[in-house]
């Protein structure tokens, strides 16, 4: 009776532990990219283009685009609606992101008058199945490019993983079904939308390596010190 | 008596774990069901109907609590009411993406015009307007911006193969390329 008392006790502290960790955007990161372009050009708005996909979900980049305009307009940036945009760029002929992302960014500037466009690409998105475990793994690369020089302002990649955890019940057979149900109810239908936001608020708000504050936010300008 | 107490800290911990913290509350904007209904729409892709009404419920509720309407999502739902064929409502809120963000003039004069242009080619005329730009830059500022019924006339007389052509040539040409 005491040992799950004092488990659980273990498991509460940790997990509020986790919750906090989780929860703070912005973590104290040695790397520090280097923002003389994007200060110098200064971008208000970004357009984000068709995701390229070399995952193996076909579905992959079109739900991964529900998850990145939220961050990116948190951070205090004009985003371009993104459905709009990938209908207007469809309809153009611009579907196929692997051309789009080959081309010149200043063509897509002054189409759509972006300060800088966001090129995004799944590497990874799926989830391995391992019988008592599932770890279901997101991996993404951002690059932002300048719309009115084509220069890179702003680059980089994330890699999220996620596997089920359960609390040890003493009972180590009840344990082990646990886990397998667990493992396969994840692999039935991972959860690909939760760790897609996270790499995405990790990307963006890490200090040292993620967007500075835009325009709208009311550390612009203010935070040269960690961006 | 202390084991439930821990047991139910526990699991509503791990619960703000599992759903809760990539996603804080905005203190700037309402976003309302925008994420969930844009990839609901994704995931089944209909006439957009259902995502048009989240978004008109989320602009609402945004302009009736005084809070704003996160850049886009105008935009966003003006999109979905040129596609169903209410030109004249999407029209509005191009204008008011235009007037709430300045970012997007570009792009929202050129929607405009195409919701109020009735001859108009809608899928080609952002290609029309780069088309336009790219040769000469002169033209292609005044295109966009060019919102009178005469010019408007004019310009729904163009042939869609000028822009279909210029469109390849802008986007795929070689030479272009700045890497």
């Amino acid at each position: 009776m005491k040992n799950i008392v004092s488990l659980l006790r273990a498991a509460c502290v940790a997990g509020v532990a986790c919750v906090l960790a989780a929860c703070a955007p912005m973590k104290h990161n040695t790397a520090h990219a280097d923002y003389s372009a994007f200060r110098t050009q200064a971008p208000h708005s970004i357009l984000i283009v068709p995701v390229v996909n070399r995952s193996v979900d076909v579905d992959a980049p079109d739900y991964f685009l529900s998850t990145i305009s939220r961050p990116i307009v948190e951070r205090g940036y004009y985003v371009f609606p993104v459905n709009l945009t990938r209908k207007i760029m469809a309809d153009d002929g611009l579907s196929d992101a692997d051309m789009v992302h080959n081309n010149d960014p200043t063509v897509l500037g002054k189409m759509f008058g972006a300060d800088s466009i966001m090129y995004i690409t799944i590497d990874r998105w799926d989830s391995k199945y391992l019988v008592l475990k599932t770890v279901t793994t997101v991996e993404l690369d951002y690059v932002l490019k300048s719309g009115t020089t084509g220069e890179t302002l702003w680059k980089d990649h994330r890699t999220l993983a996620y596997s089920p955890q359960n609390h040890s019940s003493g009972n180590a057979i009840a344990d082990l079904v646990v886990a397998a149900v667990q493992a396969a109810v994840e692999k039935a239908k991972p959860d690909y939308i939760p760790l897609a936001r996270q790499a995405n608020a990790v990307s963006v708000g890490l200090i040292g390596t993620g967007l500075p504050a835009g325009p709208y936010d009311k550390r612009y300008k203010d935070d040269t010190a960690d961006y | 008596m202390k084991t439930a107490w821990f047991n139910a800290a526990a699991v509503t911990a791990l619960a703000l774990l599992a759903t809760g913290c990539a996603q804080p509350p905005s203190e700037k904007y309402s976003w309302g069901n925008y994420e969930s209904s844009l990839y609901g729409y994704y995931k089944a892709p209909g006439d957009g109907h259902e995502f048009a009404q989240t978004l008109k419920a989320q602009i609402d509720d945004a302009e009736r609590r005084g809070k704003k309407v996160p850049p886009g999502i105008y935009a966003e739902y003006g999109g979905l009411l040129l596609e169903a064929g209410d030109r004249a409502t999407a029209a509005q809120y191009f204008q008011k993406e235009q007037s709430a963000w300045p970012e997007s003039t570009a792009l929202m004069t050129t929607m405009t015009r195409l919701a109020s242009d009735p001859a108009g080619a809608p899928k080609n005329a952002p290609a029309q307007a780069a088309g336009g730009a790219a040769p000469n830059t002169s033209s292609g500022s005044v295109t966009p911006a060019a919102a009178p019924a005469p010019a408007s006339s004019t310009q729904s007389t163009q042939p869609v193969k000028p822009a279909a052509a210029a469109m390849p040539t802008a986007s795929i040409d070689p030479a272009s390329k700045a890497n």
